[in-house]
């Protein structure tokens, strides 16, 4: 949401389907800004903010680093910090390292998936302007809002006409 | 077919309202009471029990040379077996996009946070001198000791930790959104700032729901090979002994049959009881009940098969210490174990051939519990049998509980029990925004 943002009108609508309807007309009468919340994932939704979720690379990253962690800690301790000759076999027997490695990657990338979740969605936030929004309570069981950012009020009444189309059961304006 | 995973008639706002009033408008408040005085009362058995051994010793225990491992260790494998099966019904089946996990899925989950929790005690108390437990850790330490990383006992203990760390994670991240209806829903002040902080300020945006999607895939991708490599490194705990009857290829894979069998079961046991005290019927629906009782009847046949090799191995093979333990298996002392685990985990099972029994909760609910106590039997057979019956007839000897082993098994039963009971007051039992999910996707489906 642009930073210069001082008008947020809330918008409910009755599903998900009339919800994106709004979304799709708003975005294209030219409306930045736009934000859905939804008590449930609506893929297309999230396909309009156009953005890729980077979770899975940091997961994977985590997981690189988990391996690269497990994998020198046994090496080091079985070869520098305590070298155990037992009956000749070889310090550095990777083989028998891999099952601690493997669990070393999986916790990593748990963790670096789950911070990467918590971080990438904005979370944890105090307070959200959303929250204003008349009846937002229910947009965690049953309700459908779009809300819309303006950065003056040059096109405050063109955007309540256009959402007036789009059939919202109700649309408020936000305290600034 | 989504259709009859949650009965017609219900909407968004009635699932919520079902799920979110188990836990602001409690129905059987007094039936809850007195299960958790029950719990309570076992749990403080075994807190008494853990202290006297703190006290006494491992010595209250029934262990000794030969068999040096007994309930602590059988214990250890049935309940992290159990915890098991809970997560791979959660994070096997998203992966599947199954469906009909939706409403079984937090309800497993919470399952396997306290089966592991359970199982996680009895190694420690297992231990001689539990107070060094920490030894068990790679850290810098003045004597100059690494702990030792090509034993399996030691790939034990990260592979547990790490999934007790992961499966709280997993568990919490499916919760976030339901922690914010909560907070959204709860009538006192109290709980909205307790449910609000744990939601950490959720608010269902577009945004929000691609990448909490995209984690959730991310983290049951990775909690199905978890599950696999801990149930598998727990077999590799006896395969890695040279013991007669440990020392086999497929225990790895024979632990996991086992795991998840005993991990359906147990989910049957407390399916079936919750939606009928809270009237649940119409989002856990008898399709769900249908498909945990084919699955168990599935993975009751995998354990038959890995039963019927074993002794195959043992005779087709040329060691007459194997042949010995095999047939001692069959008729010796430990053989009503034997016996007994191969009626409830093999033959009771067979039932669930018949589509009648499986529409019958109180057939299931039997079946579910005589797989969970069958699969107890087949732990505690494996640990104790093997070592009562190793090469040398010097090296016999046999293993009798004493009320100390008892006393502790029904303390991590009552902290089980415990542990659910007070979840399903504070927490929704149902993964509300997987349910609204499926109710939408039914809708387009007819729309």
């Amino acid at each position: 949401m642009a930073e210069a943002t001082r008008l947020r009108v809330s918008a409910q609508f009755a599903d998900d389907a009339a919800l994106l309807a709004a979304a799709c007309r708003l975005r294209a009468a030219g409306f930045a800004g736009l934000e859905a919340y939804t008590p449930y994932p609506v893929p297309a939704l999230g396909a309009l903010t156009g953005r890729a979720s980077r979770v899975p690379a940091i997961a994977f990253l985590g997981g690189l680093a988990g391996f690269a962690l497990g994998l020198g800690l046994q090496l080091y301790a079985t070869i520098i910090g305590y070298p155990l000759d037992v009956g000749g076999r070889p310090l550095d027997s990777w083989p028998m390292y891999l099952p601690t490695v493997y669990e070393f990657v999986v916790g990593s990338a748990v963790l670096a998936a789950t911070l990467g979740f918590i971080l990438t969605a904005r979370l944890p936030r105090y307070h959200h302007p959303a929250f204003e929004a008349p009846g937002f309570a229910r947009a965690s069981s049953d309700g459908f809002f779009l809300l819309v950012g303006l950065p003056d009020r040059a096109r405050y009444q063109s955007l309540h006409e256009e959402l007036a189309r789009c059939r919202p059961l109700a649309v408020a304006d936000l305290p600034a | 077919m989504s259709d009859r995973l949650i009965a017609p008639g219900e909407s968004f706002a009635s699932v919520t309202d079902r799920v979110t009033g188990i836990v602001f408008d409690p129905p059987h408040r007094l039936g809850w009471w007195l299960l958790m005085l029950l719990a309570l009362a076992l749990v403080g058995l075994g807190t008494l029990a853990i202290g006297w051994l703190f006290v006494a010793g491992i010595g209250i225990w029934g262990i000794n040379i030969p068999v040096a491992w007994g309930f602590a260790i059988s214990n250890y494998v049935w309940w992290i077996g159990m915890a098991s099966g809970g997560t791979m019904i959660s994070s096997l089946f998203h992966v599947m996009r199954a469906d009909w996990r939706s409403s079984v899925n937090r309800l497993a989950e919470t399952m396997t946070l306290f089966a592991a929790a359970c199982a996680g005690i009895f190694p420690i108390l297992h231990l001689g001198r539990p107070y060094y437990f920490y030894w068990l850790f790679p850290y810098p330490n003045v004597m100059g000791l690494w702990p030792q990383f090509r034993s399996p006992l030691l790939w034990d203990f990260f592979a547990i930790l790490t999934y007790v760390l992961c499966s709280m994670l997993f568990w919490y991240v499916g919760l976030i959104p339901d922690l914010a209806t909560m907070r959204d829903r709860a009538p006192s002040r109290a709980g909205q700032i307790v449910y609000g902080l744990l939601a950490l300020g959720w608010r269902g945006s577009a945004l929000q729901w691609l990448r909490y999607q995209s984690a959730y895939r991310v983290l049951a991708g990775l909690m199905g090979p978890l599950v696999i490599s801990v149930h598998s490194i727990v077999g590799l705990d006896f395969a890695g002994g040279l013991t007669p009857g440990w020392h086999s290829t497929q225990y790895p894979p024979f632990f996991v049959f086992g795991a998840v069998l005993s991990g359906f079961g147990i989910v049957l046991m407390l399916a079936i009881p919750l939606r009928r005290a809270y009237r649940l019927e119409a989002l856990i629906t008898p399709r769900h009940l249908d498909i945990l009782a084919r699955l168990t009847l599935l993975s009751s046949l995998a354990v038959g098969y890995a039963y019927a090799m074993d002794l195959f191995t043992a005779f087709y093979g040329d060691s007459r210490y194997d042949h010995d333990l095999a047939l001692d298996r069959l008729i010796g002392h430990y053989a009503p174990l034997f016996w007994i685990t191969i009626l409830c985990n093999l033959l009771l099972p067979q039932a669930l051939w018949w589509r009648r029994v499986r529409q019958d909760t109180r057939l299931l609910l039997v079946i579910g519990a005589s797989v969970v106590l069958g699969m107890w039997c087949e732990r505690i057979l494996i640990v104790l049998q093997s070592l009562a019956h190793e090469y040398e007839p010097s090296r016999w000897g046999l293993f009798h509980p004493t009320f100390w082993d008892w006393a502790t098994l029904l303390g991590t039963i009552g902290l089980f029990l415990a542990g659910l009971l007070l979840l399903l007051r504070l927490l929704p039992a149902l993964s509300l925004f997987e349910l609204r999910d499926l109710l939408a996707r039914r809708g387009a489906a007819h729309g």
